[in-house]
């Protein structure tokens, strides 16, 4: 049995399982493939997290310290796996850098890609401007602190916020009929900051269905629109147009519940991206044979055990988005969990 | 036993109320037994994008979401009183099909419900064919929907002033098309014989006929005249032939 294990990837849920192993005293091998460690929230400048209202620094900055401090964790950057032999418990892996180490246990933590919403053709991104994502709204927030409209740099007065872009559509195939789990909370949080910072600006959610679930249905749900005067409309946005006349967009949807199609003036919106598996989580499932949801192509865990983190593979965890659209704090815990299962595998004796 | 009624905002018309409940049962069973039927409905979340993304909806009181919502309530009232005007406004354009985010399909179940009310000679489905008797004898007879002699000012009032002088020396006009096929002032472009007898076979075999006969029963004579002259002159060519 091999003492070591490796831990692919280096966002949240890789960093949990990382900081765990060290701290237990297990020699581990961190692989990521960007040149350097946080995942999404840190390389993609996420400005604040739910469901804490904590910045990415605050939350994921303190295991990228101590996973880069331990000496028992080897932090390869710029590196990816390659290859995969042998049998649980001595797993002979190659990686991109040539190197080749043999490992006890895998800890899967590759992580998912935002949506592409160049993929909704209707509505407009890409085309005009002022149609953007909510990640460029995070960056706008992290990079510049200030809210505008691209086309002009001018502060918007009306924002909307489209729901379920790249989510739960069976017009995209049957790759994206998940949900996100993140859009509805983090639309309620982006627009109540706008509100509280430019409380003249008028901000609208259209949502299918709200999915603020759990312990976030107050704060990000009720307090957008009791606190803050965010406005909710029942009704996925059909498409988006410009309009030359006034030089601002035009949302079309129809307020299902007071059944009445509309055509509303916008000046920014925002479409709230979907998530969808890596491409580093496809690769990873072909080397590993793990297996897969046949639709989203997401990781799924074993069919015998009621774990979340245990793969179709002996010695092989999985944690994080990797396995379906997640939030962060889960992933960091996920990823914990994976790290000590992974722990628990190669034998290891723990010393204190 | 008699349906719940959820039409707030689409009064049920005096005609449907008189007719027995087990009727209307039959005609939406008719429509839900259809093969595409269960290929174009699926859930609904009522996310409206259908309704928004539909052209008739900004013109008449057609919504595709209410379509699609009437038959996940098994709401037979209102689906066989839909059946007699509200199904006729859709332009039967399917942009509610490729846009719905859970593939249902508004306008082909319009298109089933459509089929079932010809079928069933529903009145409204007379009055609704009856502008277009002169269409139909062109399109069952010679598989043109239009010819050239039909572009009449007074046919076609919306088509402009232009028309009339379309129509001078519309012979000579036709005969200048650089096709054969496109000479023909009777019909759009010429139709063979045989071409004419396999189509009038398809409507034979699918019924066509049998359902034309129901709806107007007059239309239905003189195309059948038409139809009976071409069948006798394709037969005597073929025993010619032989």
């Amino acid at each position: 049995m091999a003492k070591g294990v490796l831990v692919i990837g280096g966002g949240p849920a890789g960093l949990g399982a990382a900081r765990i192993l060290g701290r237990l005293g297990i020699p581990t091998i961190l692989v990521e493939k960007e040149d350097r460690l946080g995942g999404n929230p840190v390389l993609n400048h996420y400005h604040t997290l739910i469901p804490r209202k904590l910045k990415p620094e605050q939350v994921i900055g303190p295991y990228i310290k101590e996973v880069e401090s331990n000496p028992n964790v080897q932090v390869k950057l710029k590196t990816e796996l390659s290859a995969c032999e042998g049998e649980p418990g001595s797993y002979k892996v190659t990686l991109s850098n040539g190197e080749t180490h043999e490992v006890g246990a895998i800890v899967v933590a590759t992580g998912f890609e935002h949506f592409d919403p160049r993929r909704k053709g209707e509505l407009g991104y890409g085309l005009y401007p002022d149609v953007i994502t909510n990640l460029e709204l995070e960056q706008m927030f992290s990079k510049e602190g200030r809210l505008y409209r691209p086309s002009n740099g001018q502060l918007p007065k009306r924002v909307a916020f489209v729901f379920c872009v790249g989510s739960r559509d069976r017009q995209l195939g049957v790759t994206n009929v998940h949900c996100c789990r993140y859009g509805c909370a983090l639309s309620g949080l982006q627009a109540m900051e706008i509100r509280q910072h430019y409380p003249d600006v008028d901000v609208f959610c259209y949502y299918m269905d709200v999915r603020t679930y759990g312990t976030w249905e107050y704060p990000f749900y009720w307090a957008p629109q009791e606190q803050y005067g965010v406005r909710y409309v029942r009704g996925r946005i059909a498409e988006i147009t410009y309009s030359p006349a006034d030089g601002r967009l035009r949302v079309k949807h129809e307020d299902t519940i007071v059944q009445r199609p509309s055509e509303v003036p916008m000046d920014l919106v925002v479409l709230v991206l979907g998530m969808e598996p890596s491409a580093g989580t496809k690769k990873v499932a072909k080397i590993l044979g793990l297996a897969q949801d046949p639709d989203s192509k997401f990781l799924v865990p074993s069919e015998e055990s009621g774990s979340n983190i245990i793969s179709n593979k002996p010695g092989i965890f999985i944690a994080g988005a990797c396995k379906g659209p997640i939030d962060i704090e889960s992933s960091l815990s996920e990823g914990e969990a994976a790290g000590a299962e992974a722990a628990a595998f190669v034998g290891a004796k723990v010393t204190v | 036993m008699d349906g719940h009624i959820y039409g707030y905002n689409l009064p049920i018309s005096e005609k449907t109320k008189m007719v027995p409940w087990e009727e209307k049962v039959r005609i939406v069973e008719e429509v839900k037994s259809d093969f595409r039927f269960k290929e174009y409905i699926f859930g609904c979340l009522n996310c409206g994008v259908c309704t928004a993304s539909c052209p008739s909806n900004r013109f008449f009181d057609y919504s595709p979401r209410e379509i699609v919502q009437r038959f996940l309530e098994e709401d037979v009232e209102v689906l066989y009183d839909m059946m007699h005007e509200y199904i006729w406004a859709c332009s039967q354009c399917f942009t509610c099909w490729i846009r719905c985010p859970f593939v249902n399909n508004p306008g082909g179940l319009v298109a089933i419900m459509r089929e079932v009310a010809v079928r069933n000679a529903f009145e409204a489905t007379k009055d609704l064919l009856k502008p277009y008797g002169r269409v139909l004898l062109k399109v069952m007879t010679t598989g043109n929907q239009l010819s050239a002699d039909m572009l009449q000012p007074d046919f076609f009032p919306d088509w402009g002033p232009k028309m009339a002088d379309n129509m001078e020396n519309l012979r000579a006009k036709r005969l200048a098309i650089p096709f054969d096929v496109g000479k023909s002032v009777k019909t759009a472009w010429e139709v063979s014989l045989e071409t004419a007898i396999e189509m009038y076979t398809i409507w034979r075999e699918t019924g066509i006929f049998e359902m034309l006969e129901k709806l107007d029963p007059n239309l239905y004579n003189v195309i059948m005249d038409i139809v009976e002259e071409n069948e006798e002159r394709y037969q005597e060519l073929y025993e010619e032939e032989e």
